[in-house]
């Protein structure tokens, strides 16, 4: 066998211990921060969400048919937020140069989980304001608690969204209009849909590159 | 006899960490050593009534730890420190050894002295105010000494006590405890054979839950002579267990 | 040494100053201290801002803390902060260092509930005293509703036992949000009206049902009745969920547990009573009433001297709505002095309580009583927004408390539907075209303005047929005869209408004339 035959082989077998390297650190991560149990609440909260269609708590023309939604979708959002949380602290900032990607992916992952999980709770039901809408608000209050969680850290990430979802429910009822209340505007109202993806991307970007507030010890 | 151990077995699903242990301790400094897993918390555990034992008996300061007025009487006089400190980070100093006063139901009248007492005992006077998410690993053990302390109790377990110390404290925590024993039981439970050596008037070794050797230190020293290894009490340290495993 | 050293037990006294020396400690350090701003932002801005915007009339500016809003403010962070604070020991992993302390658990922890507890109070006491403050500083009218405000002090107590219960049982990190989402939810969906055969959600605070409306304790005594079973209710679930967690203390003694059981217990049977009282409620326009706990000197009205005006016929309003009297009897002059005198016509318009729960929107307005009395139900401090048509092309849009300070808007709210109810009831309702054609001409005369029922076909195809029966009144059709007569009887000067009512009332009501016959 040529000395680049087994050149080739050597970087082959690196690449692939290299990968699954990878996939081992990653699925480690995705346990330190308790995903699997992030993504059984978020379970949980689509069968709440489809429960919920079949007893009526949509139908009609009152705010409820909104305000329900929004707060099973605020469900998920604190769930992704304090799954931010390191329970390691400063050992795993000493030697997290790959943290910001496994941050980076956590999160997207986790918020691309929340929707395809609650656009299954409306398998078989009507949800008035559609798929569309559930993505945009769980994107946007997603941000909220992502922001929340470098100022407060992991553990009370979950204030920001539950402030916001207080604030949307008075919103829906006083039927309010601004594009800051996302949920209060129509699915494919532009100027929603940019406020509540900028604020996600806004919120992704900084639990990225900081991460959650290291409130110490936790 | 402040400790009386007969027969003392602990079962954790199939696994036996303490299996059949007998171990008298009075007043003074007893020393606990042992490798890794071999049922020194477990024990230390028990003792602290915070497990009951599966079988065999255990009496503590000469009461049933397993009779609820006993026991509540035996935390009353206990100071515990476990191997892995909680403590709630935005509390002071003095709040936590505050907090643990009260909780081992000190006269309140009694509390702020006895605080501020332990507190100067563990080296922290000038720390009472700072919360404890500042401090460093081995301020925090200390604070958990204080903890420990706080009610002069007649039977003082510490479960890896010097972890995180400088030597400048670790000889000022011997010295502590020697005065401390001097008037309670102190159980002491490390892998440092110089605090043993420095601190404890008797010593056992633990091996595989079980009670390998229960002596003195010189007896300990003796066991080991004509062994390699670094110092008197670990040579004496590993003839016990190279005993044991042989 | 020996191996018992006498000590002496710890007596009551000494236990309660332990507990008492904890409570301070803990009151220094609770998580709820860093919630408090945040709870009273939140109060701020929904229940604050919002009640301010009601007229200064004592029950209308706490019809929000009738609807138990300040509870949606404060109860998601509160029950949040509880279940950290519960959760501590498991969060902390000193759960083995406090085992070994002979405190039973059960008083630590109480002590860490009720410090949290006293926080959440402190700042619901303080929001709830920054708007009565706010409103007394504005000189209102009306009794104050003190009940609701209680309701809301034990629905905060309530939910941080319940909080901290559940971050005991689950000292899980994902446990608090849950629980603060779970308590926003329950609020939300417990709002919405309740059944005719299960009024148990007449339990809730938020429940709209429940709320006696703007003008409770206006016209007749505020019934407590609702409040007394909310306050048994909550204070049950306090005491149960504080006793459950009592219960869960293993290795307390029996005596500890007894009295943990017995606690619980206590919580469980008040909490059922509550659960069982509510059931017999009947929702009535005076409020909720619920027989074992009602006193009957609440039935009867609450009598106070009315404050009238206005010529030829008075009207009059409750002393709390005075200001708003000028106003109504400027809308109501025109049609009262049309038919003043007249057999079967009003001899005074009086202001009775509106229907709350009703489907009235602004007005309700009814014939009593001989000598006839106009009785009108007015919605006057009612929250929220309206809009209605003006035209075939038009609308307004107004605050409901901005609109019954608004003149023309008063008028447009209150002359059509009571004017309709007063001429209906003078001519004998619109068998015959001769009636039709005086009650338009005299709705017109009044100052009413008739829809034009051919209207609809002018708007664009597919456009909402918009036609709101209590501000507008279907007129006749253009050019009918119906039409021309009213128009030409609307014409007259008033005294020449009148003369001819008074002399062709019976008639009219007899069916015996034609639209021929009006002038």
């Amino acid at each position: 066998m040529s000395s680049s035959t087994l050149n080739e082989r050597s970087a082959l077998r690196d690449q692939a211990q290299r990968h699954g390297l990878g996939a081992r650190l990653t699925w480690l991560h995705l346990v330190s921060r308790q995903v699997p149990a992030a993504l059984a609440i978020m379970a949980a909260l689509a069968v709440v969400l489809n429960i919920g269609a079949r007893l009526n708590w949509y139908s009609g023309d009152g705010a409820l048919v909104q305000q329900v939604p929004v707060l099973l979708e605020a469900g998920a959002v604190v769930v992704i937020a304090v799954s931010t949380r390191s329970p390691f602290g400063e050992v795993e900032l000493a030697n997290g140069r790959l943290l910001p990607g496994l941050r980076l992916g956590t999160v997207l992952a986790l918020t691309a989980a929340a929707m395809g999980l609650m656009a299954a709770g409306m398998i078989g039901v009507h949800l008035p304001d559609g798929g569309a809408a559930l993505a945009r608000n769980t994107a946007g209050m997603t941000g909220i608690g992502l922001i929340t969680a470098t100022i407060l850290g992991g553990a009370m990430a979950w204030v920001g969204p539950v402030a916001y979802a207080a604030i949307t429910e008075y919103a829906l009822s006083a039927s309010w209009q601004s594009p800051l209340i996302w949920a209060a505007r129509p699915p494919h109202d532009r100027g929603a849909v940019l406020c509540a993806a900028a604020v996600f991307v806004v919120g992704v970007v900084l639990i990225t590159v900081r991460g959650p507030r290291n409130t110490v010890r936790e | 006899m402040n400790v009386e151990i007969n027969g003392l077995v602990r079962r954790f699903g199939r696994t036996e960490a303490v299996r059949g242990v007998d171990l008298t301790v009075d007043s003074g400094v007893f020393g606990l050593l042992g490798p890794n897993g071999a049922g020194k918390t477990s024990l230390f555990r028990m003792m602290a009534t915070v497990i009951p034992p599966t079988s065999g008996t255990l009496r503590l300061l000469g009461r049933d730890p397993g009779n609820h007025h006993d026991r509540r009487e035996i935390r009353r006089r206990l100071g515990y420190l476990p191997q892995n400190l909680g403590y709630y980070p935005r509390f002071t100093v003095a709040e936590f050894v505050e907090y643990f006063a009260l909780l081992k139901e000190m006269p309140p009248a009694r509390v702020p002295a006895a605080v501020a007492s332990a507190v100067e005992k563990v080296g922290l006077g000038d720390k009472a105010r700072a919360r404890l998410h500042t401090l460093s690993g081995g301020m925090l053990r200390r604070v958990g000494i204080a903890q420990a302390i706080v009610n002069n109790p007649e039977l003082v377990l510490l479960d890896e006590p010097t972890a995180g110390l400088d030597p400048e404290q670790r000889v000022d925590f011997r010295k502590l405890m020697r005065e401390i024993g001097e008037t309670s039981t102190v159980v002491l439970s490390t892998h440092l054979v110089e605090d043993i050596g420095a601190s404890c008037s008797r010593v056992a070794m633990m091996y595989n839950g079980t009670i390998a050797f229960n002596g003195t230190p010189d007896e300990l020293v003796s066991l080991g002579e004509g062994r390699a290894g670094d110092a008197p009490l670990e040579r004496g340290y590993s003839a016990v267990l190279a005993g044991v495993r042989a | 040494m020996t191996a018992v050293l006498d000590r002496p037990r710890a007596t009551a006294g000494v236990v309660r100053l332990t507990v008492g020396r904890l409570l301070r400690l803990e009151l220094r350090r609770n998580a709820m201290l860093l919630l408090v701003p945040l709870v009273i932002a939140m109060f701020w801005f929904d229940t604050y801002r919002s009640s301010m915007e009601l007229p200064a009339i004592w029950p209308t500016r706490l019809l929000y803390v009738q609807q138990g809003r300040p509870l949606v403010d404060f109860a998601p962070f509160v029950a949040g902060a509880a279940a950290w604070t519960g959760s501590r020991d498991g969060r902390r992993s000193t759960a083995e260092q406090v085992a070994t302390t002979p405190l039973p658990r059960w008083a630590a922890r109480l002590s860490s509930w009720a410090a949290l507890a006293i926080w959440a109070l402190g700042a619901y006491v303080l929001c709830l005293g920054l708007l009565l403050g706010a409103t007394a500083a504005q000189s209102p009218t009306g009794p104050l509703p003190w009940w609701p405000v209680l309701v809301g002090a034990l629905g905060v107590l309530a939910f941080s036992a319940l909080g901290f219960t559940a971050g005991v049982v689950f000292p899980s990190r994902f446990a608090v949000p849950l629980v603060a989402i779970a308590v926003l939810l329950i609020l939300v969906l417990t709002q919405y009206p309740i059944t005719h055969n299960a009024t148990y959600g007449l339990l809730a605070p938020t429940n709209l049902m429940g709320s006696a409306g703007p003008q409770a304790g206006v016209f007749s005594p505020f019934l407590p009745d609702l409040s007394i079973t909310q306050i048994l209710f909550l204070a049950g679930l306090t005491v149960f969920a504080l006793g459950a967690m009592g219960l869960r203390e293993r290795g307390g003694g029996a005596m500890a547990t007894g009295f943990a059981a017995l606690v619980t217990v206590v919580g469980l049977a008040v909490t059922g009573y509550g659960v069982k009282l509510a059931g017999t409620a009947q929702v009535t326009a005076n409020g909720v009433v619920i027989s074992a706990v009602h006193s009957a000197s609440d039935d009867g009205p609450v009598s106070t001297a009315r404050v009238c005006q206005g010529s030829p016929v008075q009207v009059c309003v409750s002393p709390v709505y005075r200001s708003y009297l000028p106003d109504l009897d400027t809308a109501l002059q025109p049609l009262l002095t049309e038919v003043a005198g007249l057999p079967g016509a009003p001899t005074k318009a009086e202001q009775v309580v509106f229907p709350y729960h009703g489907d009235a929107v602004y007005t309700v307005s009814s014939l009593q009583g001989s000598p006839a009395v106009l009785d009108l139900g007015l919605n006057i401090g009612a929250d929220g927004s309206t809009c209605f048509v003006t035209g075939p092309k038009s609308s307004t849009c107004s605050s409901v408390s901005d609109l019954w300070k608004n003149a023309s808007l008063v008028k447009t709210v209150v002359l059509p539907h009571t004017a309709q109810t007063v001429l209906d009831s003078l001519v004998g309702g619109d068998g015959t075209q001769a009636r039709q054609a005086v009650v338009d001409g005299l709705l017109t005369a009044s100052g009413v303005t008739l829809t034009d029922p051919t209207a609809q076909s002018q708007l664009p195809p597919g456009a909402p047929r918009v036609f709101n029966p209590e501000v507008q009144v279907m007129g006749p059709t253009p050019g009918s005869p119906v039409a021309v007569a009213a128009t030409r009887f609307a014409a007259l000067p008033q005294s020449e209408r009148y003369a001819w009512l008074s002399s062709h009332l019976s008639a009219l009501r007899a069916g015996q004339l034609t639209t021929a016959d009006l002038p």
